[in-house]
């Protein structure tokens, strides 16, 4: 297994700064797969529910779901917001 | 104004401050002798949203992605219209009546610096890395939803 670190924006702040999954491989799918997993055992149906809206970077890379990361380091980032 | 992380490019700047923007200090960005048209919007932190009072905005950003994303959006605006555009956006907490965004535009004539500054916040709020935690009259504390990045 690896680990992968989950850095928090948005709404998921109020999950921390930061936290961390298992994963079996480094593809977006399954790190989404496990946060989802994260999410449900601390019964954060909510957060779960803007999971499926939210979208993961690497760096200044926004990554589709396919795409297989090379760090241990990806950011969640819920819908946008600004102005 | 200070800015924390900013980028510029031939007709565009952009950059990221901490605390409230501050108008006074902004549209000698987009300044041009050529031009005869400056068009400015400031976006102001109000004291209601959806029948809740509010008192101030705590906004989060991801300074890399939020920085590249008001560049490619800088550059699309220049792509579609003939002007000068700089854009400068709050992090942390913005009062109401305070600015939270500044976008400013410049060009010979004034329907293009009026439409490039309307193009330009309807774009910065469906596709840059900011989020909005409200904080209410009593600090109860809302985080607002948005607009998705996701393509699918």
């Amino acid at each position: 297994m690896i680990i992968v670190s989950v850095q928090c924006l948005g709404v998921f702040r109020e999950l921390g700064d930061h936290f961390d999954v298992d994963v079996e491989n480094r593809s977006v799918l399954a790190i989404r797969n496990a946060v989802s997993a994260h999410l449900i055992r601390l019964n954060r149906p909510d957060l779960d529910a803007v999971l499926s809206r939210s979208i993961f970077a690497e760096g200044d890379e926004l990554l589709k779901d396919h795409i297989v990361i090379e760090s241990s380091t990806v950011s969640l980032l819920p819908p946008v917001a600004g102005g | 104004m200070d800015l924390f992380s900013e980028i510029a490019g031939d007709c565009w700047k952009c950059g990221l401050t901490d605390g409230p923007c501050q108008p006074a200090e902004f549209d000698f960005l987009v300044a041009d002798p050529a031009h005869g048209a400056v068009a400015q919007f400031f976006g102001v932190v109000r004291n209601h949203n959806e029948g809740l009072a509010a008192a101030a905005v705590d906004y989060d950003v991801h300074p890399e992605l939020a920085l590249k994303a008001l560049a490619e959006l800088c550059c699309d605006i220049c792509a579609d219209y003939p002007v000068k555009v700089a854009i400068i956006h709050s992090r942390g907490i913005v009062r109401v009546g305070e600015a939270s965004v500044l976008i400013a535009a410049s060009s010979t004539h004034r329907k293009d610096a009026l439409g490039a500054v309307s193009d330009a916040i309807d774009l910065l709020k469906v596709r840059v890395p900011i989020w909005k935690k409200e904080i209410g009259l009593d600090n109860e504390l809302r985080w607002l939803d948005g607009h998705s990045l996701r393509e699918d």
